[in-house]
């Protein structure tokens, strides 16, 4: 008997799907060894997590909360990586976004009627000025844009620790690192009894639908294919690489601002450290995990999103640290990246003169 | 060469599955000691499968493999190697930034330690041995393609193989480049080594091997044809099983049509910034075949990627329809009727996860396949299925990733895309490169009907005989410049003369 690997003819949706699904449930038995290593029985603490997510009105609501800024991230990169741009940065772009969103709530001076949709403008504009600059260095210098967007996170977060803690300061916050609460007409409403703030989860998924539309069947989402296929050949074919790369940076660069000017007018009512936990890195999970398909990606999103409330769950219940839960998230994404091998290739076991494929 | 000899390698009764086709049915194929054997047949026919195997990259369903009478279970090139098997691949497998010592020594040093005078010393024997002269301390990236070429085949020889598997080894060379390469291979041969040729080119075959064997669709349809009893007729029919519709010819070029590309003093720089293209001007008429010929590396790509908008002009102009378009974006050039046949088919022809039929409409998706601002899937669709039939694309389906597909489909398949998009000017490099002999008739014959249409064709080929039998001019390009200039009826070695020995 012999086993081998052979290229499939065709990828389809179903392949990939199940492929997915699979590196999830393998990565499943290996981090429940870190359960028991915690003397934690591991099917305790993954019913936990999934009742926790999922499994009450008020767990499910937080886990929609926490999908608004994750998926909006997600979809964005999802354009990116479609392109082959690494864009590292929605973390930096969400929080230039909140901070825009801050300074319009805060500061402007607008009429109260605009001032929402400015915010959400501002939010999407400086999120995308942010992502804007690695663009650029990418298309005219060709210089690796990982590195650009990863390091920008980082003056991002400096900013806002220097606002939160210098000029922006609330004078009613004791001290704390934490701009004044915005007025009510720069707030979004909520969802009764829950924190699902619905303006956002209305952008998130018109964003999610169009995105999903631009790419299967549009000349634009073709261009990019092109681009993140070959982008000599997409040169060739008259296809300006340049345009793409900005293109694609832009969109996810402002969906994540957008993500930013949520958590500040959604959720916590004003700007302040910390306002991320890291939304815009966790993104990157659901973007593979979802297969870079916009729909995929929304429901990847959820899916990441209830772990992180799970988490939240084991962490009091369980008393576990909730680091625990990042790890976790980090085995979902090797185990994804290596299922990509079962995507494009199948198993072929032959015995005899039998064949058997899978 | 004697056919007493015994037989080196025996291969018996190879079977070769693929998802979608049986790639190799039953093939019996032995090479003697001392011979060199070419090895003939369509794309696709299972030339370069049936040697993966012998080379240990693919396993066979089924079959046996003698070596020097015994069997042999080749389980990977590294086995292949140790039993004296030796390939060099039509890609060549170098690392660019490193030297070409540097390069031997990666492939043959299994050590910790690296002995660079050792190796250099026997590299210069062996280089000395079989007329192979190359600079040892030379990057690869500063070397020809034939240069590279002879840094493969002596790291295949460094390893002691006795018998070397070459792949259109002649498709990268010129005319004197592969007389060279033949010379060597007969003192390779004259020391006892075997060599097994896979070619297109039939005249190499008739002139340079002792022994041939041609495949056709998975199965032997010739074994150990001995070349003097053999005709290029004979070949092509046992190749491709019916006679060749299209005989070639020159004499029907349009007397005096308008210019549709013009050339002047045009100036353009390699990727590593030095002047490729000095000051080149020409022009080429409506329904005409302008060749160009000219050893690799002389200019010709810059050139070619000049015209078509890739490369940025330092100097002069470039004017198409009467349109200048120096320094235009591809698309505006594009959109003037001009298609393009890279010499690189996997740099700019394809994007390789892409599939067949998103690689297919690369040209027109804004045009042809599109409405407003959405792309037109069934026009795609239909599109693609008609250009795959007429151009015996083999494929799993137009939804499988180009990278699915063999060299020379891949090449097929953008020649129909160039010839979908009907150009006033086609510019062609090297179009029929891994093409086999009824391809390439295919292509020259829609050349032909190109140029009946009023279409002209920028012929950029290394293939002399191809140049020859389609152009209705030929210019010869030489370190940058264009040389000489020839019209219809020139013999090919005044054309390889001119190529070689400068201007006249």
């Amino acid at each position: 008997m012999e086993i081998g690997l052979e290229r499939r003819p065709t990828v389809s949706r179903r392949i990939n799907i199940s492929a997915r699904i699979l590196a999830v449930l393998l990565s499943l038995p290996l981090i429940g060894l870190l359960f028991a290593a915690y003397g934690v029985n591991p099917i305790d603490a993954y019913l936990r997590i999934f009742t926790g997510a999922f499994g009450s009105p008020y767990g499910f609501s937080e886990t929609i909360v926490k999908m608004l800024p994750i998926g909006l991230c997600a979809v964005g990169l999802t354009l990116a990586y479609r392109a082959r741009v690494l864009n590292i940065g929605a973390e930096g772009q969400l929080i230039m976004g909140s901070m825009a969103a801050t300074w319009v709530a805060l500061y402007s001076g607008l009429p109260q009627s605009v001032t929402i949709v400015v915010m959400l403008l501002a939010g999407f504009i400086l999120g995308a000025a942010w992502a804007l600059l690695p663009a650029l260095l990418k298309s005219r210098l060709n210089i690796n844009e990982v590195i650009v967007t990863l390091m920008m996170n980082y003056i991002s977060l400096k900013l806002l620790d220097y606002v939160v803690t210098g000029p922006w300061r609330g004078l009613t916050q004791w001290g704390f690192p934490q701009t004044d609460p915005f007025p009510s007409y720069a707030r979004f409403p909520m969802i009764v009894g829950t924190r699902i703030h619905y303006y956002t989860l209305t952008l998130l998924l018109a964003s999610t639908l169009v995105l999903y539309v631009l790419m299967k069947r549009t000349k634009i989402g073709y261009e990019v294919k092109v681009v993140g296929g070959n982008p000599e050949a997409a040169k060739y074919a008259g296809i300006s690489v340049t345009k793409n790369i900005l293109l694609v940076m832009l969109v996810s660069g402002g969906l994540a601002g957008v993500a930013g000017v949520g958590e500040v007018a959604g959720i916590h009512g004003r700007l302040i450290r910390g306002i991320s936990p890291g939304y815009g890195y966790t993104a990157i999970i659901p973007t593979w995990l979802g297969g870079l398909d916009p729909l995929g990606v929304l429901v990847a999103s959820f899916f990441i999103s209830g772990l992180m409330v799970g988490g939240d769950t084991i962490q009091v219940s369980l008393r576990l640290p909730s680091s625990l839960v990042y790890v976790f998230n980090g085995m979902i994404l090797l185990f994804i990246i290596s299922s990509e091998v079962l995507a494009r290739y199948r198993i072929v076991i032959k015995t005899g003169g039998r064949r058997i494929w899978i | 060469m004697a056919d007493n000899s015994k037989y080196l390698v025996e291969m018996r009764g190879i079977v070769k599955r693929f998802p979608t086709v049986v790639a190799l049915d039953n093939v019996d194929f032995r090479v003697r000691q001392g011979e060199i054997h070419a090895l003939l047949g369509e794309n696709g026919a299972g030339k370069t499968t049936l040697m993966r195997i012998l080379y240990g990259m693919y396993k066979p369903d089924a079959g046996e493999i003698i070596v020097e009478g015994r069997r042999a279970s080749i389980g990977s090139p590294r086995d292949a190697l140790k039993m004296g098997i030796g390939m060099v691949h039509q890609h060549f497998m170098l690392v660019d930034k490193l030297s070409v010592l540097e390069n031997v020594a990666l492939f043959v040093e299994e050590g910790f330690r690296i002995s660079f005078n050792g190796i250099r010393s026997r590299m210069e024997a062996l280089s000395k041995t079989y007329g192979l002269k190359i600079d040892l301390d030379a990057k690869i990236w500063q070397l020809s393609a034939g240069e590279q070429q002879k840094v493969e085949i002596l790291k295949t020889l460094y390893r002691n193989v006795k018998l070397l598997i070459l792949d259109e080894p002649t498709s990268v060379l010129t005319p004197v480049e592969s007389e060279e390469l033949f010379k060597s291979l007969r003192r390779m041969v004259e020391t006892g080594k075997s060599i097994i040729l896979i070619t297109h080119r039939l005249n190499e075959a008739l002139t340079a091997s002792d022994s041939i064997t041609i495949l056709r669709k998975g199965k032997v349809v010739a074994a150990e044809v001995k070349p003097r009893e053999a005709s290029k007729l004979d070949l092509v029919n046992m190749i491709v099983g019916r006679p060749l519709e299209f005989k070639p010819r020159v004499n029907d070029a349009r007397k005096g049509g308008k210019p549709v590309l013009e050339v002047e003093k045009l100036r353009v720089l390699d990727d590593r910034g030095l002047l490729a293209v000095k000051d080149v001007s020409f022009v080429m008429k409506e329904g005409e075949i302008l060749g160009v010929a000219g050893v690799a590396g002389n200019g010709q790509r810059e050139l070619v990627e000049a015209l078509t908008g890739l490369r940025r002009v330092e100097k002069g102009t470039v004017k198409i329809m009467g349109v200048d378009v120096t320094n235009s974006p591809p698309k505006k050039i594009i959109r003037l009727g001009v298609a393009h046949i890279p010499e690189d088919r996997f740099r700019y022809g394809v994007a390789p996860d892409l599939s067949v039929a998103e690689n297919m409409i690369m040209k027109l998706y804004g045009e042809k396949f599109s409405r407003r601002i959405f792309m037109d899937t069934e026009a795609i669709k239909r599109e693609t299925e008609k250009l795959v039939q007429e151009f015996e694309i083999v494929a799993p389906s137009v939804n499988s990733p180009v990278s699915l597909l063999s060299g020379g489909n891949i090449q097929k398949l953008i020649v129909a895309r160039e010839l979908s998009i009907n150009p006033k000017i086609l510019v062609a490099s090297n179009p029929t490169s891994g093409l086999d002999v009824a391809s390439t008739n295919y292509v020259h014959w829609v050349f032909h009907r190109l140029r009946e249409a009023g279409g002209s064709v920028l012929l950029v080929s290394e293939d002399l005989e191809e140049v020859l039998a389609l152009s209705n001019r030929i210019l010869v390009m030489k370190e940058g410049k264009i040389v000489r200039e020839f019209g219809e009826g020139v013999s090919i070695s005044e054309v390889g003369l001119a190529m070689t020995a400068g201007a006249a």
